[in-house]
């Protein structure tokens, strides 16, 4: 039962976990974003060529709202640290 | 009437269809209804981030209900690509206990991702899961309206009259 799938070389690149650079943690946001931002739109056109438009303007709408959560974020913890 | 009843139960096994094609890989229930182009952009904006995700943390830890019952819950709904990495990861599991047992040393950082990495392969992982949910409703409704999305009550009402005729 065991070797079997350890013999599938699809099944061998996920075994030992990439190497990952701590300051790729905040990159990684984009291509998400702009996976979900394809999904969402997919789900709510009635062909794919409506989808490039909208899924670009959904992409930089996340992108600007976490950013701006971000920024409240940060301001929230600078006052509370000043204060404190 | 029995016309109709036939209909009724064509679109019950076109729902069912499109809804199991879409839980096995992303996209294929779009694929079955015929939305060739949506079934593509289904598979690549779902296939990414899971196989990144798998890439990052490693099928020991994050294909694994007995170390994270909820990640592995929110991985799911891929069940194409869940069954085998959760295969995989018994496999790997199996192994390792039978290298321990032999006296072996082992490097767990060779089977276990550790932060920053275990946090975005858990990110993408379960978004690609929840990402799917999302394609095989939307599956199960375009087969069920004849095309029309999930949201088709939102649609300009042009769009609407075009499904409709």
């Amino acid at each position: 039962m065991t070797t079997w799938v350890l013999a599938l070389p699809l099944a061998m690149i996920f075994v030992n976990p990439l190497p990952f650079p701590a300051w790729a943690r905040l990159w990684m946001l984009l291509p998400l974003v702009a996976c979900v931002a394809a999904v969402y739109r997919a789900t709510r056109v009635r062909h794919v060529r409506e989808m490039p438009r909208a899924t670009v303007f959904t992409f930089i709408n996340i992108v600007v709202g976490m950013g701006l959560i971000a920024l409240a974020f940060y301001v929230v913890t600078e006052v509370v640290r000043r204060w404190h | 009437m029995p016309a109709r009843k036939s209909t009724s139960a064509d679109t019950t096994t076109r729902s069912i269809q499109a809804g199991l094609a879409a839980w096995v890989i992303p996209g294929a229930g779009h694929f079955v209804l015929g939305h060739r182009g949506l079934a593509i952009v289904f598979f690549v904006a779902i296939t990414f981030p899971y196989t990144v995700g798998l890439a990052l943390g490693g099928v020991a830890n994050f294909a694994n209900p007995r170390v994270n019952k909820w990640l592995f819950l929110a991985e799911l709904p891929v069940g194409g690509y869940t069954v085998p990495a959760y295969m995989a990861s018994r496999s790997v599991e199996r192994d390792l206990q039978r290298r321990a047992q032999r006296g072996e040393e082992i490097d767990v950082r060779d089977y276990y991702a550790y932060f920053p990495a275990s946090d975005v392969a858990q990110i993408y992982l379960a978004t690609a899961g929840l990402l799917n949910i999302l394609a095989i409703l939307d599956a199960i409704a375009r087969a069920q309206t004849g095309g029309l999305p999930t949201f088709h009550r939102q649609l300009q009402p042009s769009a609407q009259e075009g499904a409709d005729g």
